[in-house]
């Protein structure tokens, strides 16, 4: 029983870990684009929405 | 974008660094699930002070240094000699590939845009956000394993699947916190062009793609700041903003450091609560 509570609070915690991996890096992927003012806001929305959900809808 | 072209490196090519982590830096067979759990929950603890501090630092570094920590409290031999030594080589090569690779590409680009001003600066544009989305491919590459190489190392899963519920975790963080280093990195540290831009991101990737393809985990950031100070070398110019960097090395050097004695210090504590030797 033991074992199996920290097995489980194994799995969340790498699945915390590659949470926190995926907000930290953010900047070091399109931080750039972000930045250059390559992405243009949506309207209705922001830059930061741009960056990470609309996929084929820049420049 | 950085959710799909990262879960897409993630689960088709995060393979090799899945494999070091979960086995590469103490034996498969010392790892427990306390360990383990330990480990992860160290790392993600520093890199969510690291970001909500806004310091763009390694999760590989902090991934590598959580694993020594518990192994030392574990009583578990670390492969000093092979893994730890290589992977300090890797750090340091890291940035110094990106920015010789960043210096060149940079004149590449210079070259190309020659005599094409607008339609230049719109061909550029575009082969930003392509070198960024492969920069969130080679993230998805490079980084899963820190977060599911374990998994791997006790036997719980392939390094496929592993990779793949990795890179759904590390979308979904970028999803609902990504904007604090975003805005760091993208306005506060580096002022490029678009020439410029494209150079140091293409060196960043391919340094850090090349990284993840021989199994060591390396670090974006390092590489980014590596491939930014090589194109700034091209124009004969300073891009970074020296503050900035000053924090961010120190960071650099005490983040590991930190997460090395919380892991030791927490599982020390924890074995003892729970009566496991």
């Amino acid at each position: 029983m033991e074992n199996q509570i920290l097995v489980i609070a194994m799995v969340a915690s790498g699945l915390f870990f590659g949470w926190t991996i995926g907000s930290h890096y953010t900047g070091a992927t399109m931080g750039m684009a972000y930045g250059s003012g390559v992405i243009k806001s949506p309207p209705g929305g922001d830059d930061f929405d741009r960056v990470l959900l609309a996929p084929g809808s820049y420049l | 974008m950085i959710a799909f072209f990262l879960l897409l490196g993630a689960t088709f090519e995060s393979h090799n660094v899945v494999t070091t982590v979960g086995t590469g830096i103490i034996r498969g067979e010392d790892m427990t699930p306390l360990g383990a759990m330990v480990m992860m929950l160290t790392a993600a603890l520093v890199t969510a002070a690291n970001t909500w501090m806004k310091w763009p630092v390694s999760t590989s570094q902090l991934a590598c240094f959580s694993v020594v920590g518990a192994a030392l409290a574990m009583g578990a031999p670390v492969f000093w000699k092979t893994t730890i030594v290589f992977l300090c080589i890797t750090w340091v090569g890291t940035p110094l590939m990106a920015a010789v690779l960043g210096y060149f590409f940079t004149h590449f680009t210079d070259w190309f845009r020659k005599g094409k001003s607008e339609r230049g600066d719109k061909i550029m544009g575009y082969a930003l956000l392509v070198a960024c989305c492969y920069a969130a491919y080679t993230l998805g590459c490079n980084n899963t394993g820190n977060a599911v190489g374990v998994f791997f190392g006790l036997g719980m899963t392939t390094p496929m699947k592993a990779g793949f519920i990795g890179g759904i975790a590390m979308a979904i963080g970028a999803l609902t916190w990504g904007r604090p280093i975003l805005e760091k990195v993208g306005k506060g540290i580096v002022q490029l062009d678009l020439s410029m831009g494209v150079g140091a991101k293409a060196a960043q990737s391919i340094t850090a793609h090349t990284a993840a393809a021989l199994g060591f985990p390396t670090s974006m950031n390092q590489a980014l700041i590596g491939g930014v100070g090589g194109a700034g070398g091209a124009r004969g110019l300073k891009t970074v903003d020296m503050a900035a960097m000053k924090e961010i090395v120190i960071s650099w050097f005490l983040t590991p450091v930190v997460a090395g004695i919380v892991s030791f210090i927490l599982y020390s504590v924890l074995a003892y609560n729970l009566n496991i030797h």
